[in-house]
């Protein structure tokens, strides 16, 4: 397959594809470290550290019946911040984002989620908007 | 061991005084008397941003090798790099010569990279 669509993306946490999700996105930076001297006319740079951020836009949706084995609820994923109590390493969790079904279109890496918005509205689907910061470096990523 | 060969990132350049006496006369002028024919006491701040580990050692190998404050040494040109003024105007004066004021001081900023900060004095 050439082209991609969002048709074969998904959002895989606990070994499952999480149930009815609209979008994903990942942004992936890198601290740029400044080497100019003082006679430096032009920016120069080393590298530093590199992070990234993404977010994902989940249904509000309670699995039916029977999907259970194939999905995992969205509830899984807003329970790692929308609850009582601290957040821990404990809420860290393994994400899988995947462009499309091959084994060279997935993201996988540890992230915290780092905000989650419930948003309910008069004639539109409720959905839970959550943002994720990766922690540590890619497990896999696009080949 | 010479004065690590190494271009800053920033410098700061006072240039010192002449040895001299103040007094206040009971008129309350003012008395200046000239003790020295040589400026003393310009200093040199230089600042290095992001130099790699062994470079920011170098600092602190020279400082060993000049027993810290105590001997004196001139500089190599990469330190007056970006000055389009006269090299004499921001070098030590005419019969100083540079010392450490105090002891390098290395920050650590990231694997492999540091940031460092030299204080030198010129004395006679």
């Amino acid at each position: 397959m050439a082209f991609y669509t969002g048709r074969s993306g998904s959002l895989v946490y606990a070994n499952k594809p999480v149930a009815k999700i609209r979008d994903w996105s990942l942004d992936t930076t890198v601290e740029l470290l400044s080497t100019n001297t003082i006679d430096s006319a032009v920016n120069t740079f080393t590298p530093g550290t590199k992070g990234a951020t993404g977010s994902a836009t989940l249904m509000y949706y309670r699995l039916q019946s029977g999907e259970a084995a194939s999905f995992t609820q969205f509830t899984a994923l807003l329970a790692r911040i929308m609850k009582g109590g601290a957040i821990t390493e404990a809420d860290r969790v393994f994400l899988e984002l995947n462009v499309g079904g091959g084994g060279s279109d997935d993201i996988k890496f540890y992230a915290y989620i780092t905000n989650a918005q419930v948003s309910v509205s008069t004639g539109e689907l409720s959905v839970v908007p959550i943002q994720f910061t990766m922690d540590g470096d890619f497990s896999e990523v696009i080949a | 061991m010479a004065f690590p060969d190494i271009k800053p990132a920033s410098r700061e350049y006072s240039s010192g005084d002449w040895p001299i006496k103040r007094f206040d006369s009971q008129s309350g002028a003012e008395v200046r008397i000239l003790y020295g024919s040589r400026r003393v006491g310009a200093k040199l701040v230089l600042g290095y941003v992001n130099i790699a580990d062994s470079s920011a050692q170098s600092f602190l190998t020279d400082y060993n090798s000049q027993y810290g404050t105590l001997r004196t040494f001139t500089l190599p040109a990469s330190v007056f790099a970006g000055w389009s003024g006269s090299r004499g105007n921001i070098d030590a004066p005419p019969g100083t010569l540079w010392r450490y004021e105090s002891e390098p001081r290395v920050q650590s900023v990231y694997r492999g990279l540091s940031n460092v900060q030299v204080t030198l004095v010129a004395v006679a």
